[in-house]
Formats: C-alpha cells, structure tokens, sequence
C-alpha cells in the first residue's frame, strides 16, 4: 500500500495535468462570469452563444456599458450553486471575488481565471488580455485593444504649465488620485490634476473646503445613478460646491458606466476629456 | 442687588465658557488641523466671497450642528434618566435614536425629502417616538433597569435591522456604505439648510424637556408623592417623551446616529450639581454640547487622505467602557 500511493498520486497527477491541458486546447463554450468586471470585458469579447452566464448588475443600463450585450442573458449572483448549475467550463472572476466561492469551485476542478483592479492603462490592456486568453479570443482581444489605443492617442495632449487645473470628484467625497486609470486620464487629456499625491487606493478624500482652495478650473463630477438619493450624493450638492462651480469652474458630468471596473470603455471618458480640454484652451483658458 | 453664586450656576457658567470655546475651535481648525486662517488666505486668493461661503456653509454650520445635536442628546438623557428614574436610560440605548435613524432613512431614500427638506426631520421624529412608545409598551409603567434596557436593546435592533433593509432595497449603489453612517454618525459637509431644517424641531423639544424640571424633581420622590404635590404623571410624561422626540429626531435625521453622550453627560454633571434631576437639565445640555464638539475635532485632526472617521466611532469608544463601568457600580449598590 506504501508503495502503491506514490504511483497513484503520480497517476493522479498525470490525468488532472492532461485534463487541464485539454481544458486549455478547447475554447470554452460554457462561460460564467460571476464579476461586473469581467461581465464588461468578456460579453465584447465572447462568441455568440458561449456565455452562460454573466453577474447581475451588466444588464442594468444605468450601470453597464454593455446591458444591451447581456441582454438575454441569465444572471446570476456569483454564488455556488448557482455557478456550478450551469456547468462552467470557464469561470470568470476578480482578485476579491469571495475567496469561499473561489475554494468551493477549485473543489468542484471547474477552471477560474481571475482579473485585478487596473489602476493604469497597461492593467486595462492586461486584463483584456486574461480574459481573452482564457476565452481562446485573442485576435478580438487584440482588436479592441487597437481600438482602445487609436482613442488614446487622438485624445492625448500635452500638459504645460498654461494647462487647466481639473479634479475628478465623484460621490461620497473622492478624488481620483495620480495613481488611478482615472487620474492617469486627467493628465493624459492635458489637465493638470489637483490631487498631486499618490494613495494607497486612488482615491484621496478631500473634504468640500479642501476642494475649493485646490481651486481646479474643471470639476469632472463622476455620478452613479444621478437620479437616485443616496447621501453620497448628497455631497455633490453641497451649496458651497454648487457655488464654487456656478461662479469659478466648468463643470464636466460622467456617469459612471464608462469608467466602473477599468476597461477600454474609459476611452469614451479620455474622448470627452479631451475635447473639454480644447474647448476651455480656446476660450478664455483658465477662468 | 448682591447675588449670591450657586454651585450650579459657577457650573453652568463654566460650561458655557467651554462650550463657546469649543464652538471657536471648531470653526477654527478644520480637516487635518488646517487652521480656518491659513485656508482662507488660500481661498481668499481666488475670491475674498468664496471665502466667507466656505465658512458660511462649511465651517459655521458643522459646528452649529456639533453644539445643537450634542446640547440636544445631553438634554434628552438627562431628562429621560429622570422621567424612568434610572441611570442607564439614554436615547441611544432605549431606541429613540435608532427609531429616529429608520425613520429618517425611509424619508430619505423614498426621495420624500428631495423635494420637501421638511419632512426628513420629521421622518426622524415620528421614528423617534413610535420607538419611544414602543418601549412604553414593552416596559410597562414602572420598569425595571434590567426590563427597560433589554426593551431598549429591542427596539434598537429590530429598528436598525429595517434601517439596513430599507438601504439594501433602495437603489443607491452605496446602501452598505451608507448603513455606516446612519449608524454611527456623522457631522461633516453638512450645510446651513440642514441646521434651519431640525432648529425649530430642537427648540421646541429642549422648551418641552425644560418645562418638566419641577415635575422630575418631584418624581424623584416617588411617583405618589409627585401627585400630592400636584404634579400631573401624565402630563409630564407626554412633554418629555414629546420633547426628546422632536429634538432627538430632528438631530439623528441629519447626522445619524451618536451614541452615548446622553448617557455620559448627566452621570458626569450630577458630582457637581447634585442628583434632583431638574437642575440637571441645563448642565447635562451644556456638557452633551461641550462633548460632541470636542469628539468632532478629534475626528477631523488625522491628517488622512482616507474618508473621515465617524463621529459615533469616538463617543462609543468613549461611552462603552463608561456603560459598564455604570452597570458594575449599579450591580454593586444594589448588592
């Protein structure tokens, strides 16, 4: 028995290492995402009829760049049972998809890729770049990204000294930080970004008088769901803030299904920068 | 005419003059210990007028809302710990505040106050006093500690649980984190509306919860010897409880719920004004004042680039360990 369990293990080993590697020849045909955030890079990506799933909130339009994607589509929860119902041949999921789900599906030998949140344009293009690896849609990875750098590169514009001072400042009080795919989009569209400091998460959190005496010439005001009350909202319509941009900067609304999560969707976001930008250096620049 | 200085009006002078100093600090130093000056010179440079609205709707209405909450919650447990003759009543712990938060949320999140501010106040006050009757029911006419504060643990769970229900089905993406600050409260960005929006609510309450000082002091005696001394029971009970809802309502709608200054501030009072309840109204005021415009500048002195700390995270840390402290000392005399 002693001897026979090294052979076996080996055995074992042989056949889990020949499964996944058969795994990896064939393209998934039964694909489960069970994050918003890999919703938005693999329903763009995806064969017809290869997804069988996708998280709940990308067929919700006010959230997802891509409801009209998932249209049709079941959603589901990213819980268990649900996922393991359908039989995934492909599961995708996030860095901080729930690390219980994660170890009930290693279990179940069901195959999971994960993406990280994209703090930069190359984590952006990276996780395109998981996700259509893991789907066998290289060439339409490639594809996109083409795209996603032909918008970069007409949007970029120089930052000089002269240049518009601008904050992205979105529901419940945060900045978008140097060090956040949104704070590289500021400078990238030629604004000079107010938060200059880098922070562990991308976000800084400057109170409204703080705001105010980093006097920026452009609030770009990222906004979820504008129509529904919450207090975070509530901050961006503090009578003092609401003042300050009346009297003594352009104010720039982005809902956020472009820029949640981090994808090349951001290029719409870059494009509307940029035109801001020659806008306001046409007019009187800088107010 | 040659008046003679009580112990209670040195008392009362002094935490004026504390509650006014603490009042300028707080417009004073903002975020991170930035002083109110070196800010304003900032501001100033791009318009001197954009300087006076910062510190119209930022710095003076933070603090106003800091005196006027915390005036408010010491007020309400001393008169509360009076009207149930027991030492652990507060508004927090009874349930009014958690009442107040429900019903401020469901006000709130409907969009009801979008288009009329006034009905968040009074979301919060109706919450305020349905818990507050809740815990009459529950507790019966003369309460036990044990009775009435299980009852308060009660209601406060059963309401905040319908306070995360109500923010879990309400759209906004930020339910979970908006939980946090109903439930622990905060001062900061708020704005002048907001003050004139609970300031007649408060009013009324703190005149309602004043009125009942001769009554109390006589219920200390017992409830029969109240009525012997003509005292009408009910009348005061309806004009406390009336008075703790409306300001207490009106105070948790707009910055949550703070938990435990009611508590601290009349067992801290009562060394220096003595124990007949009525003369410790005033004091207890003051001193819930002096304690929340003290905790709100701690919260705001880290200089982080992190959210703010909620407010209600250093009055519990403050007032936790107090309550047991209480509950031994209790526990011991009645030993």
């Amino acid at each position: 028995m002693r001897l026979l369990r090294p052979v076996l293990l080996s055995m074992a080993a042989c056949l889990a290492a020949t499964i996944s590697a058969r795994a990896a020849d064939i393209a998934p045909k039964r694909i489960v995402s069970i994050n918003f955030c890999t919703d938005i890079l693999a329903l763009p990506l995806a064969a017809p009829g290869t997804i069988a799933s996708v998280f709940r909130l990308a067929a919700d339009p006010k959230d997802s760049p891509v409801a009209d994607l998932a249209k049709g589509i079941p959603l589901n929860d990213a819980r268990t049972e649900e996922i393991l119902a359908y039989h995934p041949d492909l599961v995708l999921a996030h860095q901080y998809t729930s690390p219980f789900v994660l170890d009930m599906l290693a279990r179940a030998h069901v195959p999971v890729v994960q993406i990280g949140d994209a703090a930069s344009m190359e984590d952006i293009r990276n996780n395109v770049r998981i996700v259509a690896r893991a789907m066998h849609r290289e060439a339409e990875g490639a594809i996109w990204l083409k795209a996603f750098d032909r918008v970069l590169a007409a949007s970029a514009r120089p930052v000089t000294q002269a240049s518009p001072r601008a904050m992205l400042y979105q529901d419940l009080g945060s900045a978008a930080a140097p060090n956040s795919v949104l704070g590289a989009l500021i400078t990238h569209t030629g604004f000079r970004n107010v938060i200059t400091e880098p922070t562990p998460i991308g976000l800084a959190y400057p109170d409204i008088e703080t705001v105010i005496a980093l006097h920026p010439d452009l609030m770009v005001l990222g906004i979820y769901r504008e129509d529904e009350v919450s207090q975070a909202n509530a901050t961006l319509q503090h009578p003092a803030l609401v003042a300050y941009r009346r009297k003594y900067a352009r104010t720039l609304n982005l809902p956020a299904r472009q820029w949640t999560c981090g994808t090349p969707f951001v290029a719409g976001v870059a494009r509307q920068l940029a035109m801001t930008h020659d806008d306001m250096m046409r007019g009187e620049g800088t107010k | 005419m040659n008046l003679p200085l009580t112990r209670g009006m040195i008392v009362n002078l002094l935490l004026t003059g504390a509650v006014a100093m603490l009042f300028l600090a707080s417009v004073y130093i903002g975020r991170g210990g930035v002083l109110l000056t070196s800010n304003f010179s900032e501001i100033g440079k791009i318009d001197p007028d954009l300087a006076a609205l910062v510190l119209r709707e930022v710095r003076l209405p933070r603090a106003l809302l800091g005196l006027l909450v915390g005036a408010t919650l010491g007020l309400s447990g001393a008169c509360l710990q009076g009207l149930l003759r027991n030492p652990l009543a507060e508004p927090g712990i009874i349930g009014a505040s958690s009442g107040a938060a429900l019903g401020a949320v469901i006000v709130f999140y409907s969009g009801m106050s979008a288009s009329i501010a006034f009905l968040l106040p009074i979301g919060g006050i109706v919450g305020a006093l349905v818990a507050l009757g809740a815990l009459y029911a529950l507790a019966g006419r003369n309460p036990s500690i044990v009775t009435l504060i299980l009852a308060g643990v009660a209601i406060s769970a059963f309401a905040g649980a319908l306070t995360s229900l109500a923010l879990n089905l309400s759209p906004s993406p930020y339910a979970a984190l908006e939980i946090v600050f109903w439930m622990l409260g905060s001062l900061s960005d708020r704005s002048m509306d907001q003050v004139w929006f609970v300031l007649p609510f408060m009013a009324l309450g703190w005149l309602l919860m004043a009125s009942t000082a001769r009554a109390l002091d006589a219920l200390s005696l017992g409830e029969e010897t109240a009525a012997t001394l003509g005292f009408d029971g009910a009348s005061l009970k309806l004009r406390a409880i009336t008075g703790i809802g409306l300001s207490v309502g009106a105070a948790v709608s707009v910055t949550g719920v703070i938990g435990f200054v009611g508590l601290v501030v009349p067992h801290l009072m009562r060394p220096f004004v003595g124990h007949e309840p009525g003369r410790l109204l005033l004091p207890s005021a003051l001193a819930g004042a002096a304690l929340v415009l003290a905790a709100d500048l701690i919260v705001r002195l880290p200089a982080t680039n992190g959210p703010e700390p909620k407010l209600g995270v250093i009055t519990s840390l403050i007032g936790a360990p107090f309550f047991l402290w209480l509950i031994l000392r209790t526990r011991r005399e009645s030993m």
